[in-house]
């Protein structure tokens, strides 16, 4: 990795001087090169643009969608052909095994219909880009866009974006077809075509170096149709470029991948295996795909001297066959992915679902942060009940009398909670609280809000667990105190908490609605407030009938409080982590 | 038409159609609500216990507290 950044960062300086050389001798190629950098930012435009619409509909098709190969595969085509833009959906596939919302298969399947939706973009090109005067679009869209990207909404902001995209595209294809018309009138590139296996295989490798030096597939296919309508290279020469885009394209994903986490890697590598297996295919059967090119265009009635409609056919279809060959293994695919790329063992300490792809797209960050939410929640209880010197598996969900699971609970669990919370809960809690803040950016207001709510109740668990750290000292002596008031008072704390905790426990596993498992908080907090009153009760006899000592009844006092203190907010951290719908959630706020 | 005039109608309509949006999802809140509260009141007709019955008495008066909040 360091090596690659190395080239890279070395050839930079020679990759601006030749692009400077070459502006200034040739006023033709700035034509061009000016067309490739329009067309390159409206493709940015475009993703920023829809990056903004997180949060809805995307995201939920391709969470939705990806149960079976066939539905993968076509959530895949769809989504890129709305956005057109492959390396979005690799980022929102990536976040999504990040958060483990969907599986690698079906993230595979969906990157492989991915690439039949890349192929969209030549039409578009070939029909729109090159039939019509594309300018008349440009120049509004471009107008628009920028009226709305200043609008304070943003939605509309969104809108902005794309029409600003699709206005730079548009103009961009507009200027590399005005550049390669003057070109030829004094440079004729057609006559560099080579033909047979070494010219194949010389087209293919200018393809691949194209878009690895422009990171678009789509823009080198926009350069190619361009030079292809304007005859500037021939039919067969633009076939091999158009497959040598196709392994670039990967090639940019592998090389970008090399910083990423184990999904990325399984992800880039599926994408790699998939177009060096569809290249492959289309090298060793050009001939043959370019007469079926040819015999399917005439029947949808494509005329036979339209090359750039045909050229948009021929990617369609090898990338189909692509498609064809490689998804029936897709589970084979992810078998030998997850092995050989395999994850980290799972530290408790560490955050599991916050992926740093997913931080710019709202809807995943919040899937996400809500995950890590649960597992910081997970690490308390431990710690809770061990602070009460009880294990987790004697009372959580058992169904079990916990005042009888307190009483046989004696055994003290000298658990140090200072070196436990600096092990298992500040690194996994600043994770959080930092990665909750950069998502916040990129959110609108209610989104914000809910973050902001998560933000507390990270803060809530991580105070229940002080808290709890007050009350294990005097819990622990009470479990060898020889005066039973004292014993049987601290028993009671023990279970008040232990009941909250395993309430909760089978409320988040009960699969009841929102209006059950709020009503179940709701009961829970009742049982508080009336053990709390009991237990005052029981203190004031204590105290009147001197079986206690005053400066015992008053740590009493202060440890009920904790009790009191630790369970309002696990109840009020329950609230928010299971209870989906917002407006059954605000029922339950006092 | 002035031009922030048109930006207002058209914000209008988008604000509109949440509201109405809102208004729908509320609604199908309270139904789903009055159907767990009179599945609750039918139960506790039967023959149950007095655990159970008060138990469901409980749930019942939660139900309705968040009946009058929503």
């Amino acid at each position: 990795m360091i090596l690659v950044q190395k080239i890279k960062y070395s050839l930079y300086p020679l990759f601006l001087l030749g692009l400077a050389y070459l502006l200034f001798m040739s006023n033709d190629a700035k034509i061009i090169i000016a067309g490739i950098a329009i067309f390159l930012i409206g493709m940015v435009f475009m993703e920023d643009g829809f990056k903004r619409f997180s949060g809805g509909f995307l995201e939920a098709l391709l969470r939705k969608s990806t149960d079976n190969t066939f539905k993968a595969l076509l959530t895949g085509f769809i989504s890129t052909s709305i956005v057109q833009s492959s390396s979005l959906i690799s980022i929102i596939m990536i976040s999504f095994l990040g958060a483990e919302l969907i599986t690698l298969a079906g993230a595979i399947g969906v990157i492989i219909g991915a690439n039949l939706g890349t192929t969209t973009t030549a039409w578009i090109i070939a029909t729109l880009g090159l039939k019509i005067k594309i300018t008349q679009f440009a120049l509004p869209l471009l107008i628009f866009g920028v009226v709305l990207r200043f609008h304070s909404n943003k939605s509309y902001q969104g809108f902005g974006d794309i029409f600003l995209g699709l206005g730079f595209v548009f103009l961009g294809i507009s200027y590399m077809k005005d550049g390669f018309e003057v070109l030829r009138a004094g440079l004729d590139l057609s006559q560099f075509s080579m033909s047979g296996y070494f010219g194949a295989l010389v087209y293919i490798f200018l393809g691949v170096l194209a878009t690895v030096i422009l990171q678009s597939s789509s823009a080198t296919m926009a350069l190619i149709i361009t030079a292809l309508a304007t005859n500037q290279i021939v039919y067969i020469n633009a076939i091999e470029l158009a497959i040598g885009a196709n392994i670039g394209t990967t090639i940019t994903a592998v090389l970008g991948s090399l910083s990423s986490n184990a999904n990325g890697k399984r992800l880039a590598l599926a994408h790699f295996i998939f177009n060096i297996v569809t290249a492959s295919i289309a090298i060793a059967f050009l001939h043959p795909i370019s007469h079926l090119v040819q015999l399917i265009g005439v029947e949808i009635g494509i005329a036979d001297d339209d090359y750039t409609m045909q050229l948009a056919l021929f990617h369609t279809l090898f990338n189909l066959i692509g498609v064809l060959s490689v998804a029936p293994f897709t589970k084979t695919l992810d078998r030998f992915l997850s092995q050989w790329f395999a994850s980290k063992a799972k530290d408790i300490s560490r955050a599991r679902f916050l992926d740093n792809e997913a931080v710019a797209l709202p809807e995943i960050a919040l899937v996400a942060l809500k995950k890590e939410l649960i597992h910081l929640y997970d690490n308390s209880t431990e710690v809770i009940s061990h602070s009460l010197s009880l294990h987790r598996h004697t009372f959580l969900g058992m169904g079990t009398d916990i005042s009888k699971v307190v009483e046989s609970s004696l055994h003290v669990i000298d658990l140090d909670i200072d070196d436990y919370y600096n092990r298992k809960i500040k690194i996994l809690y600043g994770d959080i609280i930092q990665y909750a803040t950069i998502a916040q950016e990129n959110m609108v207001e209610e989104d914000k809000d809910r973050v902001y709510s998560f933000k507390i109740a990270c803060r809530d668990i991580v105070e229940s667990i002080k808290i709890a750290k007050e009350l294990q000292k005097n819990i622990n002596r009470s479990l060898h105190s020889k005066n039973e008031h004292i014993q049987g008072e601290y028993n009671h704390l023990r279970e008040e908490i232990a009941k909250v905790l395993d309430g909760i426990y089978t409320l988040r596993n009960s699969k009841r609605d929102d209006f059950d498992n709020l009503a179940n908080i709701k009961l829970l907090e009742d049982d508080l407030e009336q053990f709390s009153s009991q237990r005052n009760k029981r203190l004031d006899n204590l105290i009147r009938n001197a079986y206690v000592e005053t400066s015992t009844a008053t740590s009493l006092m202060n440890d009920g409080a904790f009790v009191y203190e630790i369970s309002k907010k696990l109840l009020n951290v329950s609230k928010l982590l299971w209870i989906e719908h917002r407006e059954i959630q605000k029922l339950g706020e006092e | 038409m002035k031009f922030s005039k048109l930006f207002q109608e058209v914000e209008s309509f988008f604000e509109n159609d949440q509201q109405n949006e809102d208004d729908l999802k509320k609604e199908e809140l309270q139904k789903a609500l009055e159907k767990k509260i009179e599945s609750i009141r039918k139960e506790m007709k039967d023959k149950i216990s007095d655990a159970r019955h008060l138990k469901l008495k409980k749930r019942l008066e939660v139900l309705s507290e968040f009946k009058k909040k929503l």
